[in-house]
């Protein structure tokens, strides 16, 4: 049965490899595009003995996403991202929600002041985290990692400033955020009705900074190194008691870094993460009892891969380590990711598969989750 | 999992490339423009038209020194080519071909080349094929479709490039067609009448997008991320 089930699944991206994909319409200096991608992948998780739940091991709709990429009028550019998979099931009355990533992208920018900056509003990635804007469609792995999932809000609505000098060697972006990520589309602030503000830098060296994909598919002849910096800050008012790391009660300062390199099929990247977490004096939460009025959240992504374009194949590993606080002992959550991608069409066509391996921190009071398998196959139109 | 892996071992086999000869550059140097898409030898061989994403046209001296540009009337330039008339540059986004005054450097005429595939995966070559009297277009992946062009730019044939698969400059050179491949690198040797492929050369340069030769065969590259501009001895294709 597992034969078959693997057969078929070989033969089903066999035949979706040579799809083609986007299309679009022009007229004048103004265009529109019109393309997506679907992420599914099957999850089995490895569940300690006895376990009677085991509802993770399923199918997944990772990502069903339909993009709208217009120009008009050569300086002006929008984008509409709309992700049906954040259309969630409840299993246990029979009910559906719209999930926060329902909606990935809804922004317009302005390209025409030339010499100052670009101008974008709307709903968008922040500027933080190389591993953060890096597209789903262009990870060798299925899943981010944890830190960049749970530490920080992703998207946000607001305004981004964009100036690039030296060729776009160099890519200087700053912005203001509602800060409350996907529940800024919800329409209200926080009480303290405060934003949040993000800064980031990069560099590239030789080549100007667009590639931000996670593998080398040409074998560039000459090494590419990049490399950014970038740091957040807000101060909220939230009393929902939930989320007490993505959006705090109280002040939340974040900075981080990561360096890249892309060289004949190699692929490294690392990043850092840092968080510094004052919580308000009316609800010090996560203080441990500790005499202090903060404390730190944040850790490290390290990834290599290879690709071997003779059999269109990448292998790759990561290294996740993150701290949710270090006040408490054992709080700490150490993973080992291994993948593989067979591609069929580039980043077009993509069979991925993911293993997921917790180092267990000695001093771990809780295990976040087990180790686990995904097998996806992401096709892009 | 011993059959997973017997597959991707045929696998493997069956898209395993041959080798392929490979040239590399005795010189480059950097250009002074942004985003450089496309590069051809101007009549009298003494100077280079090359082109920018940026919808800029530029005339440089034979090392790739600006001696002038248009105006930007272009959206995003990726292909150029020249005869004793005009120059044609090849407007990828904009989905149309420009017409420029070889004397005033001012376009002249705007002819629309309609393709439906993304904005950015359009035309990104354009060549005068002598052999056959038209002019060569090739949308740039996904998939690379050779197009043939009457004098004022209405299709008249297609042909999918499934081998190549990926083309960012096409040249018409002493008989033959020369296709450049950005992502395989590579520069193939084509038959002008049937564009079969002959022979090709590995161009080991990241992002070469241009291509063209000097009156003694040496093949000029340019380089869009690396803003270069590349010269390679006679390939001898």
């Amino acid at each position: 049965m597992k034969t078959k089930i693997i057969i078929t699944i070989v033969l089903l991206t066999l035949l979706a490899g040579r799809g083609f994909s986007q299309f679009s319409i022009t007229k004048g200096n103004s265009g529109l595009d019109i393309d997506g991608y679907i992420i599914t992948e099957y999850e089995k998780e490895f569940y300690p003995s006895g376990t009677t739940d085991m509802h993770n091991n399923k199918f997944t709709l990772g990502y069903a996403v339909l993009k709208f990429k217009g120009v008009s009028n050569r300086d002006l550019r929008y984008e509409t991202e709309i992700d049906f998979s954040g259309l969630a099931a409840n299993p246990d009355n029979a009910t559906m929600s719209i999930g926060d990533d329902f909606v990935k992208q809804f922004w317009v920018e302005y390209r025409g002041l030339k010499n100052v900056c670009d101008i974008k509003f709307g709903l968008n990635k922040v500027p933080f985290s190389h591993s953060s804007l890096t597209g789903e469609h262009n990870m060798i792995f299925l899943q981010r990692a944890y830190m960049i999932r749970n530490a920080f809000n992703r998207r946000d609505i607001g305004v981004t400033l964009h100036r690039s000098l030296w060729y776009k060697k160099i890519n200087i972006y700053a912005g203001a955020y509602t800060g409350m990520g996907g529940l800024s589309l919800g329409g209200d602030n926080d009480a303290s009705g405060n934003l949040e503000y993000v800064g980031r830098i990069e560099f590239s060296y030789p080549e100007k900074y667009k590639d931000k994909s996670e593998a080398d598919l040409v074998h560039l002849p000459t090494p590419v190194f990049t490399m950014g910096a970038n740091a957040r800050y807000t101060e909220k008012s939230i009393n929902t008691g939930k989320d007490l790391i993505t959006m705090v009660d109280g002040k939340k300062t974040g900075i981080g870094g990561d360096i890249n390199l892309k060289w004949e099929g190699l692929n490294i990247n690392l990043e850092f993460d840092q968080f510094k977490i004052q919580p308000h004096a009316t609800s010090p939460v996560n203080l441990e009892n500790k005499q202090t009025d903060y404390y730190r959240t944040g850790g490290v992504v390290c990834m290599a891969n290879y690709y071997f374009a003779c059999i269109r194949s990448a292998f790759g590993v990561r290294y996740d380590e993150y701290n949710l606080n270090d006040l408490a002992i054992g709080d700490r959550q150490k993973d080992v990711c291994y993948a593989y991608n067979f591609f069929f069409n580039g980043w077009k066509s993509v069979f991925k598969i993911q293993y997921y391996q917790i180092l267990k921190d000695p001093n771990t009071q809780a295990l976040w989750t087990n180790n686990q398998i995904r097998i996806g196959y992401q096709f892009m139109f | 999992m011993k059959y997973l892996l017997g597959i991707l071992l045929l696998m493997s086999l069956a898209f395993k490339s041959g080798d392929t000869k490979s040239v590399k550059p005795y010189s480059h140097s950097k250009l002074n423009m942004y985003g450089p898409s496309d590069v051809c030898m101007s009549e009298g061989g003494n100077s280079l038209y090359i082109v920018g994403d940026d919808g800029y046209l530029y005339e440089t001296d034979l090392v790739g020194k600006v001696l002038r540009s248009s105006k930007r009337v272009g959206w995003d330039y990726e292909g150029v080519c020249q005869d004793e008339k005009f120059i044609y540059v090849a407007d990828e986004r904009g989905r149309r071909v420009t017409l420029f005054d070889k004397v005033t450097f001012e376009p002249v005429k705007t002819f629309p080349v309609q393709y439906g595939g993304a904005m950015n995966y359009g035309f990104e070559s354009i060549t005068y094929n002598e052999t056959k009297k038209c002019f060569v277009m090739v949308s740039e992946k996904n998939p690379a479709l050779l197009y043939e062009f009457d004098e004022k730019f209405q299709p008249f044939n297609q042909i999918e490039m499934n081998e190549i698969g990926e083309v960012s400059s096409a040249r018409y050179y002493k008989g033959f067609l020369y296709l450049l491949s950005d992502e395989k690198m590579t520069v193939y040797k084509l038959n002008p009448i049937t564009y079969s492929i002959i022979s090709k050369v590995k161009v080991p340069v990241n992002n070469p997008e241009g291509l063209c030769f000097d009156n003694e065969g040496n093949m000029i590259i340019v380089s869009d991320n690396m803003q270069s501009i590349y010269f390679f001895k006679n390939p001898e294709l």
